[in-house]
């Protein structure tokens, strides 16, 4: 390097700091680096958001799934059998869940402000005022500038801590959410899978007490007594009962959407499911040996 | 941290309390209304505490405050002429009024608080007015500061007459154009008649109940009350007297009996009148009415003279506020009055220090509101001129009137004190060279310590900041010399002082304007950092509790679950009862309160009483 231009660059240096181009500059760099991150965390959000969103529309799909198939499989089963006890019926219709995310519960990142708002200064592009006003002030404006703008994006870097700090709240909410949901599924294929070996059991229970009866008397009846129906039966059949309760309010809660934001009653069916008729109608259909 | 920016930290019990008592159905929405951090916008947080630092709060508090205080503590003790003999200095501040009072000890800090106390509106408008009119035992009036009595009751002052009398006025809105004869009068409850008037069967000719409408708290007892108040004219009084409140209908005989007596005085008489009556003497015609009159008419009297009591209260205390200029006038010639029992020395040390006060108030102003908005005005010079003009009519009116009442003392002080001070006048200005020197020293001391100051106590700039105010206060004691070229004997000390301090106020606030090294930058900084370092705190705490706590539940729930599925799913195979485990199920997935029915007896019963069982 020859003496001329290191001559020449120790102007340019001491130049920078009366003017304050060095603050400047390191102001455009932090910038440009609080952009880079955020773009960076803003994209690996999104990204997770939208995955952790996808895999709870999935699960609540998976438990509306459940909920149809207590109407459609587990309770006309039950009523099969139970229907050769007393006369059972099923009231309403299952309460399939909105997919959609509240809102609230989701932060949306607030980026990085504009570069006006942030870099008062930009040496690159000084306007006709400022070079005057600078001049005028021997650097001083200048200079106040150029730290204005790298306090600034100093500050913004203090504030886009607490937009990652939101983001990773809302991750971890979404990630129990989404377990919540898996386990409620799990809860929920379990319960149908207990109830419909209960529904066998007692099946099977009265289909003995039938064809003893029928050995008994020689004749055929409709319906088994309930008034003689052994003590193990008459459990299974309360069991039942009990379990229908459980399964049919699980069948009408809102999982995911909020009970205000749930859509509204009107859509219930109030008429009574009478599967019996349909069960009698189609045996096909329910699964049943006719 | 300040409320605004707080974010509701998360109790571990309380969450994990909250998530025991959901049920596993219940729990993404337990999960949900857990709030991590309010939905306050980080931007609206960081805009709000820039625009903290818009204001000039912080340079009054870090800035201002301080050099007043030194200016006033360390300044003014050394101005000989503040000096009473005690060495004390001896100006304080009435809190409130906005006035001064004597006698007390003046501090840096007192002056401080007078400022932050004072305000225009508020010396102007009603706390003055309101101070006045509480204390009713002073006589506020300057000629009549000896008598007891505020000066003559002359009827015709505190009434109208002819048809803007109030009294006629009442009894025409009553009786009217028209022939009635009779009303029932307000405080008896009788039927009582116009004084002229007779009706076609001839009712009201010649009956005694003449009936007067007139005024429930006299006129007189108004004067008396409120004659001598400063801050009360008679046209006030004469407003409220006729307040509608006050005028009431009255039989002529109780009226004259009452005349200008309040209620409990007219109790008493007509106590004294049943008594005579009952020794069996002679009653005069005022003390039969007395006689006459009902207890019960006795208390509605005094009913509706509490209450006219009460109106013409509100009313006149609201005519003194909204007359609060023209009486103003008068409160500052009272106070003169008043001070003509200060000495010299003490009426100018009360006027050095409503001066300071006045012109500090006035550069606080610039700085919170700046110079043309704190005063509404547009162009500098028109708010120079406002300035200028509310602090001249505000030292108008709280020190000339001082200064006049004891003007031949004030410049006799001065006189003798010009003398005294006339041999010093020379030495005295060897003493400034070394004052100077010493000034100068100390500012050299100060900017050392300035400069060894770690980095991370003070940033370079805001020491760079702190060097140029020191080299200011160097700066000043010249300045000021320069500007006070003329000899002014015992005044020069005390004009050096506030000149000195007003002039380094100035610069002061003059470079904490052009903030040169951009301190502010740093300060706010720093402020940005703390809000938001607090915040972020905040949220990855509740962030850790919540994790905690859900993921903890999760197991719970699950290691529950799987029992209860196991010991269902074994009895099922074993054929053992489940009617009980599949209750507790329930129960534990939340829908215990549906499940009505617990044993089997009340099922049999359910089945017997119902042909169809619906579910």
């Amino acid at each position: 390097m020859g003496l001329w231009s290191s001559f020449k660059k120790g102007v340019k240096s001491v130049c920078g700091t009366i003017t304050g181009k060095k603050k400047a500059e390191q102001a455009k760099e932090k910038f440009a680096e609080l952009e880079r991150e955020f773009k960076k965390r803003n994209k690996a959000y999104s990204e997770f958001v939208e995955f952790k969103t996808s895999e709870i529309a999935k699960q609540v799909q998976v438990i509306n799934e459940l909920k149809m198939q207590t109407f459609s499989g587990a309770f006309p089963e039950f009523l099969n059998v139970a229907n050769r006890l007393h006369n059972v019926s099923i009231r309403g219709k299952p309460i399939l869940d909105a997919v959609a995310i509240p809102e609230k519960m989701i932060h949306t990142p607030e980026a990085v402000r504009s570069k006006q708002d942030i870099l008062t200064i930009d040496f690159d592009d000084l306007s006709t005022k400022q070079k005057v006003v600078g001049v005028l002030t021997f650097g001083i404006s200048t200079r106040k500038a150029a730290k204005e703008s790298l306090k600034r994006a100093e500050d913004e870097e203090q504030r886009l801590k607490e937009e990652y700090a939101k983001m990773d709240a809302t991750q971890v909410k979404l990630k129990h959410t989404l377990t919540a949901l898996k386990e409620i599924a799990h809860y929920y294929r379990s319960i149908i899978e207990l109830y419909g070996k209960t529904v066998k059991r007692l099946s099977h229970g009265i289909a003995a007490q039938q064809v003893s009866h029928i050995a008994f008397s020689g004749q055929f009846v409709g319906k088994v007594d309930f008034r003689t129906l052994p003590t193990r039966q008459l459990e299974d059949f309360m069991a039942l009962y009990n379990m229908t309760i459980l399964l049919k309010e699980m069948a009408s809660r809102q999982y995911l959407s909020m009970p205000t934001e749930s859509r509204p009653e009107l859509e219930l069916d109030k008429k009574d499911m009478d599967l019996t008729e349909l069960a009698k109608a189609n045996p096909q259909q329910f699964g049943m040996a006719a | 941290m300040d409320k605004k920016y707080q974010i509701k930290s998360l109790a571990d019990a309380d969450v994990q309390q909250q998530l025991n008592n959901a049920s596993p159905l219940d729990m993404v929405h337990t999960l949900q209304s857990i709030e991590l951090h309010n939905q306050q916008s980080s931007i609206k947080v960081i805009d709000e505490i820039y625009e903290e630092f818009e204001g000039g709060g912080s340079t009054v508090e870090t800035l201002l405050k301080p050099l007043v205080i030194s200016m006033v503590d360390s300044g003014l003790s050394r101005v000989s002429i503040l000096q009473d003999k005690k060495g004390k200095k001896s100006v304080s501040f009435e809190k409130g009024t906005g006035g001064t009072a004597v006698n007390d000890f003046l501090s840096g800090a007192v002056i401080w608080e007078a400022i932050n106390d004072f305000s225009y509106d508020k010396y102007e408008t009603e706390q003055n007015v309101e101070a006045a009119l509480a204390d009713r035992s002073n006589d506020y009036r300057t000629e009549n500061r000896m008598s007891e009595m505020p000066g003559k009751f002359k009827r015709k002052e505190y009434e109208h007459s002819g048809k803007k009398s109030a009294t006629k006025q009442a009894r025409d809105k009553v009786f009217g154009d028209g022939d009635r004869v009779y009303v029932n009068s307000e405080i008896e409850g009788k039927r009582a008649y116009h004084q002229k008037r007779v009706d076609a069967m001839g009712r009201g000719a010649g009956h005694k109940q003449k009936v007067e409408a007139d005024h429930v708290v006299a006129l007189k007892a108004l004067h008396v009350e409120f004659g001598k108040n400063i801050f009360v004219d008679k046209d006030m009084v004469k407003a409220a007297g006729d307040h509608e409140q006050n005028i009431a209908l009255i039989t002529q005989g109780l009226n004259n009996a009452k005349s200008e007596h309040d209620i409990a005085t007219v109790r008493k008489m007509r106590q004294t009148a049943i008594e005579k009556q009952q020794r069996g003497e002679k009653l005069g015609s005022n003390e039969q009415s007395l006689v006459d009159t009902s207890d019960e008419a006795m208390d509605r009297f005094e009913a509706r003279e509490a209450k006219a009591k009460d109106d013409i209260e509100a009313h006149i205390r609201q005519l003194a506020r909204d007359n609060h200029w023209k009486t103003a006038g008068r409160a500052a010639k009272n106070i003169g009055g008043q001070l003509k029992t200060l000495s010299a020395k003490e009426a100018i040390r009360m006027g050095v220090a409503e001066f300071i006060k006045i012109a500090i108030y006035e550069i606080k102003d610039m700085i919170l509101n700046g110079f043309k908005s704190g005063v509404g005005e547009r162009s500098l010079m028109a708010a120079l001129k406002a300035r200028i003009r509310r602090m001249t009519r505000y030292l108008k009116q709280r020190i000339w009137p001082a200064i006049k009442e004891i003007a031949d003392n004030i410049i006799q002080t001065l006189v003798k004190e010009f003398f005294k001070s006339l041999p010093l006048f020379f030495t005295g200005l060897l003493k400034k060279f070394m004052n100077l020197v010493a000034d100068g020293m100390h500012a050299i001391i100060q900017a050392f310590k300035i400069l060894k100051k770690p980095s991370n106590e003070m940033t370079p700039a805001q020491k760079g900041d702190a060097l140029v105010k020191v080299f200011i206060s160097i700066v000043t004691p010249f300045l000021t010399s320069y500007l006070l070229q003329l000899p002014l004997g015992p005044f020069e000390e005390l004009a050096e002082v506030i000149l000195g301090s007003v002039v380094s106020c100035v610069l002061i606030w003059a470079v904490d304007k052009a903030d040169l090294f951009n301190t502010k930058a740093d300060r706010r900084s720093q402020r940005v950092k703390e809000v938001f370092e607090y915040r972020v705190q905040q949220i990855k705490q509740n962030v850790d509790v919540f994790d905690r706590n859900a993921t903890q539940t999760f197991i719970q729930q699950r290691l529950a679950f799987d029992t209860m599925h196991k010991q269902l799913s074994d009895a099922i195979d074993a054929n053992k009862p489940v009617h009980e485990l599949s209750t507790n199920l329930a129960d534990f997935m939340g829908a215990g309160k549906k499940i009505k029915i617990r044993d089997t007896d009340t099922f049999m019963e359910l089945l017997s009483s119902n042909k169809q069982l619906t579910i």
